[in-house]
């Protein structure tokens, strides 16, 4: 049994006061981390949600509405959790198990009767045993944890870069058209002169990397015009194409860039490479695969003819006497080319890099056993290097000539098939010329050009045993000139071609006009009259 | 002597009664402070056990401990009232005159065992009535007070039924607890006989006496009670009624009707005394909750649904208090 003295209590207990004031403090403390947290955490979306959306706002607004949620969490938080004293009284009776002595004392803490004094001192006297540990930050985990999740949000929502929307590239999405423009359609007719196209591209002879990227840009041209409404979305497709296939060519053709790094120590070298891949302007129109293919045969003779001269000045400039600094003149060049070659960025399997540094280690295979020999068997020596090199270089060429000649024959197909105009094609990556295409001379008069297969010059058409038209002049009632058949018969062609796709025809006539115009570019065998 | 002595003195005095009624009664813990905590409170007491377990000597060494005067009664079926409250008889005076003179009955004790009170017949019963509650005889229009502390601890066999008068609900209200003396444990029954070989008499001594005892009562009730406890205390008692609107489930399930106001005051009461003999100077939950069943079980009336599912009213008690929490 228990009993205490009589104290003097006038007031609320002490202890009492005391515990109060630690769960005072305790409730102030989570509600500050609770509000500071909200706080951090709404501005942490906010600006994660702004920056996604590439919305800027002044960082004073994101200070205000920080510290407004914080300030109406905390504050809200702790009207909630501060303690009065009834609420205290339950609290400790319950955790405490004191049978609602304090809840009594509290009730009672202005009562003046003894047995009440009695009962605040009982009470008092638990309050002053219970062990300080006992008054716990209870939870307080949860509000830590809450804590770390809102600085986790806000440094997100900081270190979030903010969507760069100028740079990014627009989607490939169709312009809205503009008023009046006309709608496309893009009928079988033109989808079937796409696969004509396609299939041609398929089985020419070029690169097998380079023409598969041909076709893949080809078919995806073919998707995409299948969901094309207007015309500027049709033109805007097809130009999208030219361009990448020419930059295809521009890529795989090393010519130029090799040639302006050879210039500065070997002219006639570089004139030779320059000019070289440009032979195909000579060729005339490439308005079929046959033609372009047929062409190609020639390519050889055709630069070889026009490069010889120059690369024989490069071979006679390496003939020169021992005695007369021969093996300088050939570390001279060796040194050179090694320097042109590693200044570019071409890759080494790239054919007319591989045919230079192929020549310029012969060379130096040569300049190191000059010895014994005399300058009749080293002269011979370097001629046989020299003509492999020539091989070598010629090929190279001539594979340049028809990446350019397949370029040109693609994006003047698809010009006609679509109905554009030449000159709405973008320029040639690779071309400095006002129009790159072939349009009849290479530009380079007297220096050699490609000779018709069938023999004959420009105005004439045809790949067959008969040529339609020839250099036979024909009346052009547009300009009142007389004018090679050849020219006005592209032309026409084009014109047709325009009728085409833009008229009411059946397609039974169009096929059949169509046809015609084959005719015309390709020729047709005919059969020796007893043949029949 | 200021409230802290008084305490002092209380916690001494309740040790004291434990320790000698120790010497006559073995365990019985419970019964015994029940006891002490109704005559501390000034309610009566029903005890209900079967013959043997201590009922009468109980209270027996209880009458030795408190120094107070005791008087047993027997109840038959024959007792008639006068019998228990006394009556007038003619007396002859010392010069041969006759006079009416009351010779008071047994009931002009402090301490009153009414043993087997559930054998008297109804109208004998209710001459305990007015005794009990209002510690008073009235007899041929003449009023005798019972000196204080007046205390009835009455007996009830639950076996025997046969010549038993139920006790009416009015008087039933009347005790402020009724206690089940349950059959000793083994240990417990081997330290009676070892006691009952030595003597059968009560050894217990007077430790207290009725001045202590009223002071006592006194001091007991000056214990705070914050208003939630009293509201819980009386919200129990309301739960009993099933005919109320905010009854538990429990109370309309099982009860056909529920305690008096009589019970809450003896709640309120009994916790009153029973804080300050655990030494606590405020009543608590606790107090209230294990008063609850003394208190409630002779006072209200289950019904067939209860018995149906086997239930005890102390039972229904336990549901009422978990719900009424």
């Amino acid at each position: 049994m228990l009993y205490y003295k009589v104290q003097q209590i006038n007031t609320m207990s002490e202890n009492f006061k005391k515990i109060k004031k630690r769960i005072t403090v305790e409730a102030a403390v989570k509600s500050a981390v609770a509000g500071i947290s909200c706080g951090l955490f709404s501005v942490g979306i906010l600006l994660l949600i702004l920056k996604l959306s590439s919305v800027g706002i002044n960082a004073g607004y994101y200070v205000l509405m920080g510290v407004g949620v914080s300030a109406a969490v905390s504050i809200g938080l702790f009207l909630f959790l501060k303690p009065t004293d009834a609420k205290l009284a339950v609290k400790l009776d319950g955790e405490y198990s004191l049978n609602e002595k304090i809840q009594t004392m509290v009730t009672y803490s202005d009562s003046d009767g003894e047995m009440h004094k009695l009962q605040r001192e009982d009470a008092d006297a638990k309050l002053k045993g219970l062990p300080p540990r006992k008054i716990a930050f209870s939870k307080i985990w949860y509000f830590l944890l809450a804590a770390m999740l809102a600085v986790a949000m806000f440094l997100t929502g900081v270190l979030v870069p903010v969507k760069d929307v100028a740079n990014e590239e627009p989607p490939a999405v169709e312009l809205p058209p503009e008023e009046g423009e006309k709608k496309f359609e893009y009928t079988l007719f033109l989808q079937n002169l796409m696969a004509q196209l396609i299939r041609e591209v398929r089985e020419c002879s070029l690169d097998e990397e380079q023409k598969s990227i041909y076709v893949l840009i080809l078919t995806d041209l073919d998707k995409t015009l299948k969901t094309v409404e207007y015309e500027s979305g049709m033109k805007s497709a097809v130009l999208g194409a030219v361009e990448d296939i020419d930059e295809i060519t521009a890529a795989a053709n090393s010519g130029e860039k090799l040639s302006a790094k050879i210039k500065t120590f070997g002219e006639d070298l570089a004139s030779a490479i320059s000019g070289g891949i440009k032979i195909y302007k000579s060729a005339g129109s490439l308005n079929s695969i046959e033609r372009v293919e047929s062409i190609k045969g020639t390519l050889g003779d055709a630069v070889t003819g026009f490069t010889s001269k120059k690369t024989a000045n490069t071979l006679n400039g390496l003939k020169v006497p021992k005695e007369e600094g021969l093996e300088n003149v050939l570390n001279t060049f060796i040194v050179n080319i090694a320097a042109a070659l590693a200044g570019t960025d071409v890759a080494e399997d790239d054919l007319l890099f591989a045919s230079l540094k192929t020549f310029a280690n012969e060379l130096s295979g040569i300049v190191g056993n000059l010895g014994p020999f005399g300058n009749d068997t080293l002269y011979r020596k370097i001629e046989e290097a020299f003509k492999r090199f020539e091989n070598n270089f010629v090929d190279s060429l001539v594979f340049q000539n028809f990446n350019c000649m397949m370029d040109v024959f693609t994006r003047r197909k698809l010009a006609d098939i679509f109905g554009l105009d030449y000159s709405e094609l973008p320029e040639l990556p690779y071309d400095d010329s006002e129009n790159g295409e072939g349009s009849g001379g290479s530009g380079n008069e007297g220096e050699g050009g490609i000779k018709d297969p069938e023999g004959g010059n420009q105005g004439g058409m045809g790949d067959g045993n008969e040529i339609y038209g020839s250099d036979d002049l024909i009346y052009n009632p547009d300009t009142g000139e007389f004018v090679k058949y050849g020219e006005l018969l592209e032309e026409y062609h084009s014109k047709v071609l325009y009728l085409l796709m833009n008229g009411d025809w059946s397609d039974e006539t169009k096929r059949y006009i169509e046809k015609y115009y084959e005719i015309l570019f390709g020729g047709v065998k005919q059969d020796e009259p007893d043949e029949k | 002597m200021d409230n802290a002595e008084k305490v002092k003195k209380f916690s001494h005095s309740i040790d004291k009664i434990k320790e000698e009624l120790k010497k006559d009664v073995v365990g019985q813990e419970e019964i015994v402070e029940n006891v002490i905590t109704a005559i501390i409170a000034g309610g009566n007491v029903l005890l209900e056990g079967v013959p043997g377990v201590g009922k009468t000597r109980l209270v027996r060494s209880l009458g030795r401990t408190l120094h107070l005067p005791f008087s047993r009664i027997q109840f038959t079926p024959d007792l008639m009232p006068s019998d228990v409250t006394g009556t007038n008889v003619i007396e002859k005076d010392e010069k041969g005159r006759m006079n009416m003179v009351f010779q008071r009955g047994p009931i002009f004790a402090n301490l009153v065992l009414a043993d087997e009170i559930n054998r008297a017949t109804p109208k004998t019963q209710s001459a305990m009535l007015e005794v009990m509650q209002e510690h008073k005889v009235t007899v041929a229009k003449q009023t005798y007070k019972l000196d204080e502390p007046f205390f009835v601890l009455a007996t009830e066999n639950p076996i025997e039924q046969d010549g038993t008068y139920p006790l009416p609900e009015a008087q039933m209200d009347r005790f402020m607890f009724k206690l089940i003396m349950k059959f000793p444990s083994i240990t417990e029954l081997a330290d009676i006989v070892n006691m009952t070989q030595v003597s059968l008499e009560e050894s217990a001594e007077a430790v207290v006496d009725g001045k202590t005892i009223l002071e006592m009562r006194e001091l007991a009730k000056s214990v705070p009670i914050i208003p939630e406890i009293l509201n819980y205390a009386v919200s129990l008692i309301s739960n009993t009624h099933p005919e109320l609107d905010n009854c538990v489930p429990s109370a309309k399930k099982y009860i056909k009707y529920g305690a008096s106001p009589r019970a809450a005051q003896a709640l309120v009461t009994g916790a009153k005394v029973r804080a300050l003999m655990h030494g606590n100077y405020n009543v608590s939950y606790e107090d209230i909750n294990a008063l609850a069943y003394p208190v409630l079980r002779h006072r209200i009336k289950i019904n067939y649904n209860a018995v149906n599912d086997k239930l005890s009213v102390d039972d229904v008690v336990k549901m009422i208090i978990n719900d009424t929490k």
